[in-house]
C-alpha cells in the first residue's frame, strides 16, 4: 500500500546547508588572523577560511541564509519554500559574481555592487550551495514508496 | 540482496568520472605541463603523479560503483569520498595563493569539492529514505581481517592527521623536493585509506561492504607503485624518507590482493 513518507533528506538538506551557513556567518567574525587573514593585494577583504572574500555584511548574510535555513527546516513546506528562495538568490549571485569577475578581469577578488566582496571560491560555493537548495526545494519530490525495496 | 543506486548517486558518479579522468590522465601521464594546465604549478613532476594517482585509481572504483549498483558496496565508501574532499578543501585553504584563481580547472577544484560535503550526506539520506538500509549479509569478514583493516585504519589516520600538521618538516625528508601544499593534498589520499580500514569498527563485516574501498586502495597503491618506478625526475632513496612511499604503497596494494585472493570466491 502506498504511503506519503516524511521527507527527512529535504529537512535534512536544508539543516545542512542552514548550518554550514550559519557556522560560515560565526566563524567570519572571529577575530582571528590565522582563520579568517586580511588580503590586501585585491580589494582588501579578509578571507574566511583563507578562502572566502568576506566582511561584516558578508557575515550577516551567511548567518542569515543560515539561521532561517535552521528556521525553514523544522517543517516540510517551510524547508521547500526556503530552498526555492536560498537556491534562486545564491544562482542569482553566481552568475552576476561572475558575470562582473568577467567585466573586470576576473581579478582575485572583487567588490559586488560595491560593498560585498567576493573571489572565486565564494562564487562556487554560491553555485554548489545553491544548486542544492534549488535541488530540495524544487526538484526533489517528497517520497512516495510502500517501505523499503529490496531492489 | 542487490539494493540498486538512487539516480542522483548514478548522476553524481558520472559527474565525478568526468572530472577525474581527466584529471588522473593529465596529472599522471604530462606532469610536466601543470604550468598551463593545472590550477597551480606544481614544480616537480614526480608530484604531479603523485596527486595524480588517486584520479586514475578512482576511475575503476566509480566505473565498478557505477555498473554494479549496489548500495551495499558503495555506502562504505561515502564517508571517504567526504573526508578526501575536506582534507583537499582544507589544503586549499592552507595554501590559496599558490592557486590561479579563475582557471577552469580551479572551478572545476572546488566545485568538485565542495560538491562531496553537501551533495553526499543529502544523497545518503534520500537512499535510505528511498530504499531502506541494505542487509548485513553474505560471506564474512575473519576477526584476523577486520583487526588488521582496523589498525591500518587508526595508523593511516594518525599518519595523515600528523602529515598534515608537520607537512613542512615532512617535505624536507621526502626523497624528492616536494612542496607542502603537494604533500598535504596526497595525505587526502592516506585519509581514504585510512577510512577504508576504519569502517570495519561498524562491525559490518559481510564482505561486500569492504569490497570496493579496497579496491580504490589497491589501485591507488598500483599506480603509485607504477609512478614511483616511471617518475621522470631523481628519486633519492637515501633521503630520510627515502624507503617510505614503495613501503606505503606496497602495503596499500598488498592488503587488498591479500583480501580478495581470500574471498573473492567465497
Amino acid at each position: 500500500m502506498a504511503q506519503t513518507r516524511t521527507s527527512n533528506f529535504i529537512l535534512y538538506g536544508v539543516r545542512l546547508l542552514g548550518l554550514v551557513y550559519t557556522a560560515l556567518g560565526a566563524l567570519g567574525f572571529l577575530p582571528f588572523h590565522f582563520l579568517n587573514p586580511l588580503h590586501q593585494e585585491g580589494v582588501g577583504a579578509r578571507y574566511l577560511l583563507n578562502l572566502v572574500a568576506i566582511n561584516t555584511l558578508h557575515n550577516l548574510i551567511h548567518l542569515a541564509i543560515g539561521v532561517s535555513g535552521l528556521w525553514a527546516a523544522r517543517e516540510l513546506p517551510s524547508a521547500r519554500l526556503w530552498g526555492r528562495i536560498a537556491g534562486a538568490v545564491l544562482l542569482l549571485l553566481f552568475v552576476a559574481g561572475m558575470w562582473q569577475a568577467g567585466l573586470e578581469g576576473f581579478p582575485k577578488d572583487q567588490m559586488f555592487l560595491g560593498f560585498l566582496p567576493l573571489n572565486s571560491p565564494g562564487h562556487i560555493l554560491h553555485l554548489m550551495s545553491g544548486g542544492l537548495a534549488l535541488y530540495l526545494g524544487i526538484t526533489a519530490r517528497p517520497s512516495r514508496q510502500a517501505g523499503p525495496s529490496t531492489g | 540482496m542487490r539494493q540498486p543506486l538512487i539516480r542522483e548517486f548514478r548522476a553524481l558518479f558520472l559527474a565525478n568520472l568526468g572530472v577525474i579522468v581527466p584529471f588522473g590522465l593529465l596529472l599522471f601521464f604530462f606532469p610536466r605541463g601543470t604550468d598551463f594546465y593545472w590550477t597551480w604549478t606544481i614544480p616537480e613532476p614526480r608530484s604531479a603523479m603523485l596527486i595524480g594517482a588517486i584520479y586514475l585509481a578512482g576511475v575503476p572504483y566509480y566505473l565498478t560503483a557505477f555498473f554494479e549498483n549496489d548500495w551495499r558496496q558503495v555506502e562504505n565508501g561515502l564517508g571517504g569520498l567526504i573526508l578526501f574532499s575536506l582534507v583537499l578543501l582544507a589544503a586549499t585553504m592552507a595554501h590559496w595563493n599558490a592557486f590561479k584563481p579563475y582557471h577552469p580547472i580551479t572551478l572545476v577544484w572546488l566545485a568538485f569539492y565542495y560538491g562531496g560535503p553537501f551533495l553526499v550526506p543529502v544523497f545518503y539520506h534520500l537512499q535510505i529514505e528511498r530504499l531502506g538500509a541494505a542487509p548485513d549479509e553474505g560471506v564474512r569478514l575473519a576477526p584476523t581481517a577486520r583487526a588488521w583493516l582496523i589498525g591500518r585504519g587508526v595508523f593511516y589516520a594518525v599518519l595523515a592527521l600528523l602529515g598534515f600538521i608537520f607537512a613542512d618538516a615532512i617535505a624536507e625528508a621526502w626523497p624528492w623536493a616536494i612542496r607542502p601544499l603537494e604533500l598535504r593534498v596526497f595525505i587526502g589520499q592516506i585519509a581514504v585509506v585510512s577510512w577504508a580500514g576504519l569502517i570495519a569498527i561498524r562491525g559490518r563485516l559481510a564482505w561486500s561492504w569492504h569490497r570496493l574501498g579496497l579496491l580504490l586502495t589497491g589501485a591507488i597503491g598500483a599506480i603509485q607503485l607504477i609512478g614511483l618506478l616511471i617518475g621522470p625526475t631523481p628519486y633519492s632513496g637515501s633521503s630520510p624518507l627515502g624507503a617510505f612511499p614503495p613501503l606505503l604503497f606496497g602495503e596499500w596494494l598488498a592488503t587488498p590482493v591479500v583480501l580478495f585472493i581470500l574471498y573473492r570466491r567465497r
